[in-house]
């Protein structure tokens, strides 16, 4: 019964005692979460600890009441990982700087997915395999973007929240991800072609 | 079709970013540890601050 109910209610329940409302939020968000952390530190044993270190963050805020519902669960979760981050790459001394734009740029929505056949299928995975290769070349901050917007469906406002810059900038991050990976395709003639 | 194509490249960024984030999964130790955490933490108020208890 419990997974019908919203963030906001699992949250309260927890709050109210219901360990098992919190599994469900858990469940709900770790591999959105986690998939987030290991796309920018590259490391699944650092990523499991900046992970555990999330939640245990989320629960702190959680039971001291003081869990504000202004936006959605995964938007303040997403933020608590990604200052956590943050930290870690000060830490390492190693947080990359990128120049941020302010050009103006949606370039979502013209996705496509398709039922290939298996030979299709095959080239499509040689393609997936050369991006997946490429992104990881792409500054943290870039990469950052890229997942969130992509993966995680967040709006480029949620994306600023999240990660504490402007709309312009996380639009801007964006297009020089998308930038960046078009130039690694060509430079590696990588071909998109099924 | 050219990579010059934007749809078809983004499609492509997307589709391959969300299989590479699909199977992604933190490990079930650091699971165990979070909800743990969970079933144990409370945070309580007392007349000289917020006190973080461990409960068994």
């Amino acid at each position: 019964m419990s997974d019908m109910l919203n963030d906001k209610e699992l949250v309260l329940s927890y709050q109210n005692g219901d360990v098992a409302s919190f599994q469900i939020l858990v469940d709900r968000y770790q591999n959105k979460i986690f998939s987030y952390i290991l796309m920018l530190v590259k490391d699944k044993q650092l990523a499991d600890d900046i992970f555990q270190d999330t939640f245990l963050k989320i629960i702190r805020t959680i039971k001291a009441g003081v869990y504000k519902e202004e936006g959605k669960f995964i938007q303040f979760a997403m933020r608590i990982a990604h200052n956590l981050i943050i930290d870690y790459f000060r830490k390492a001394k190693r947080l990359p700087m990128v120049d941020p734009t302010k050009e103006d740029y949606d370039m979502l929505d013209n996705a496509r997915f398709q039922d290939p056949s298996v030979e299709e299928q095959m080239v499509t995975e040689q393609i997936h395999d050369d991006i997946r290769k490429m992104v990881e070349f792409l500054p943290e901050e870039q990469r950052e973007v890229l997942v969130m917007r992509m993966y995680e469906d967040m709006s480029f406002k949620e994306i600023a929240d999240a990660t504490n810059v402007s709309i312009n900038t996380a639009l801007g991050r964006m297009r020089y991800a998308l930038i960046n990976l078009r130039k690694m395709a060509k430079k590696q003639n990588v071909t998109l072609t099924v | 079709m050219s990579i010059d194509s934007t749809p078809l490249f983004e499609s492509r960024v997307k589709e391959a970013v969300c299989e590479m984030c699909a199977e992604m999964q933190p490990s079930r130790s650091a699971i165990n540890a979070i909800m743990q955490y969970a079933a144990t933490y409370e945070s309580v108020e007392t007349r000289i601050g917020t006190v973080d208890l461990m409960l068994n």
